[in-house]
């Protein structure tokens, strides 16, 4: 076993970590999940309160206050909602793991990777169990769930890679740059209402929704959109597209993380 | 991944740290004045310090290794570079075989988990697989003598409860090299006495030991080849009684002068 050499293939040994390190990402990833909640009384029904108050808050501005006439549009909502919160949780808890991981990081021979896959693991978690509320209101509001749904579990491997790579990325960073965390809280936000989760593409005006679809986050919403919503399959250009950017975003932000990660000993 | 002479469990050649650093209170108004002006007294500086220069050691197979040195001689940045957590500035490192480190105990136990959890989730980030620890759920439980409280979040636990149950996972490891950083002395007489066997089975059982102190005590008798680290340097290395010895000679000079 040498240590000084050079990782040549870093993305291979990012997920032969993954592999090794899988139960451990698990049990870590429950753990989370376990004291998120311990102590209080309503426990893991915590996870829901919050994307049904906001639920709540939308419904009543656009359906009360601009006269939206969208059908069903509290299910709308939340097909977007709860994995743009699994996005954006893991993001912001991610970006500040490694800097406050303590003696994990400076004195464990763990990977320093899997800090970060717990974390986005177990926003992961939360995400899957809303998805029996998620299906109630489906059925409430009287829509369907058909065949489209077996592209979910597609989606929610493109929508990882696309969170790990950032998330790895950020949580580097903040090592050496405190203010990431900071800014991170903001960008997610901004990013959140730039995109058509509680809106709608046509009330875009049209030079504006192209700029939209650069971002890649957006196409991840639509597919979750077509899926549980329009119950049609994902436009596949929609698919394709953000399969491509997701793979391309995880392998710069893990490449940034395997470049940096002999570092973070020093700086924590 | 290791070409090295398989007499030798560590091997390591030149190993030097140093460490930079900004200066504390470095702020961004003082980096944005330095850059505006061309004042040559900038008052952001980079600090260095060497914590270890030209370290080389060797450690045979089966053979338990002392590191002695006084605080901030460099001992832990030391281990810390043997178990890849930290990179070295210059030199080489060979280990064969696979490496376990008890740096800390109760690395990653959280207190609102019970101490049944909590055992799983520090066991595997010590290196142990689900099945050893399954295997040896029942085995830790009675070593650590909490078993009545086992099921309750360790936040309800004294904190001599809580190190003799981090210690009775730890002692589970069982790598070719074992890297063992001053985690020996631990809980009350009785459980001393219980871990103290268990550290001489370890010892015994053929296992390199890499064991840093700087008691004197420990290192006496438990290593049979020594090496004294003084202010970074290698001041000797030997037979664990001349490089004692030398440790003595140092504190006398440091006492009296």
């Amino acid at each position: 076993m040498s240590h000084n050499n050079s990782s040549k293939n870093s993305i291979a040994e990012g997920f032969n970590i993954l592999i090794k390190y899988r139960y451990l990402i698990w049990v870590l990833s429950l753990k989370e999940l376990k004291t998120q909640y311990r102590g209080s009384y309503l426990g893991f029904f915590w996870s829901l309160v919050n994307p049904l108050l906001l639920l709540i808050i939308y419904t009543f501005l656009f359906v009360v206050v601009f006269h939206n006439t969208a059908k069903a549009y509290p299910v709308y909502l939340f097909c977007g909602i709860l994995p743009y919160t699994w996005f954006q949780n893991s993001i912001i808890i991610s970006t500040s793991s490694i800097s406050n991981a303590g003696s994990l990081v400076s004195k464990s021979l763990i990977p320093p990777e899997v800090i970060v896959m717990s974390k986005i693991g177990s926003n992961l978690l939360n995400y899957l169990l809303s998805i029996p509320i998620l299906i109630l209101f489906i059925y409430i509001f009287k829509l369907r769930i058909g065949l489209p749904v077996i592209y979910f579990p597609l989606i929610i491997a493109i929508t990882f890679l696309l969170t790990a790579g950032i998330s790895l990325f950020f949580a580097a960073l903040n090592v050496f740059y405190r203010d990431i965390q900071f800014i991170i809280l903001n960008l997610t936000t901004f990013i959140y209402f730039s995109m058509p989760i509680m809106y709608f593409d046509k009330q875009l005006p049209i030079k504006l929704r192209h700029i939209i679809y650069l971002d890649p986050i957006a196409y991840v919403m639509k597919c979750f959109q077509d899926i549980f919503y329009y119950n049609i399959f994902p436009r596949y250009y929609y698919v394709a597209g953000a399969l491509v950017v997701s793979v391309i975003v995880f392998m710069l932000g893990y490449s940034y993380f395997a470049l940096r990660k002999e570092l973070f000993s020093e700086f924590i | 991944m290791h070409s090295y002479d398989s007499e030798y469990a560590i091997e390591t050649e030149n190993i030097s740290k140093v460490f930079r650093r900004l200066s504390s209170h470095t702020t961004l108004k003082k980096a944005f004045i330095d850059l505006i002006t061309f004042n040559k007294n900038k008052q952001v500086k980079m600090l260095k310090f060497t914590a270890l220069e030209n370290v080389s050691f060797k450690v045979k197979k089966g053979e338990t290794f002392g590191i002695i040195g006084p605080n901030g001689a460099g001992k832990s940045t030391l281990l810390k570079i043997l178990c890849g957590i930290m990179k070295p500035t210059t030199g080489r490192i060979a280990v064969n075989g696979s490496l376990s480190a008890l740096l800390e105990l109760g690395t990653g136990f959280h207190p609102e988990l019970t101490g049944r959890e909590n055992i799983l989730i520090n066991g595997l980030i010590l290196g142990l697989s689900k099945k050893e620890i399954m295997a040896k759920y029942d085995e830790i439980i009675e070593f650590s003598g909490v078993k009545d409280f086992i099921d309750e979040p360790i936040k309800t636990y004294s904190s001599g409860m809580q190190i003799r149950l981090s210690f009775s996972v730890a002692v589970n490891v069982n790598p070719d090299v074992l890297v063992l950083d001053e985690v020996l002395a631990v809980g009350d007489a009785e459980f001393q006495a219980k871990s103290r066997k268990r550290i001489e089975e370890f010892i015994n059982g053929g296992r390199t030991v890499l064991l840093v102190s700087h008691d004197k005590k420990s290192i006496l008798d438990y290593c049979s080849e020594a090496m004294l680290l003084y202010k970074g340097n290698v001041v000797a290395t030997g037979q664990t009684r001349d490089v004692v010895e030398k440790y003595e000679e140092i504190e006398q000079v440091n006492f009296n002068g």
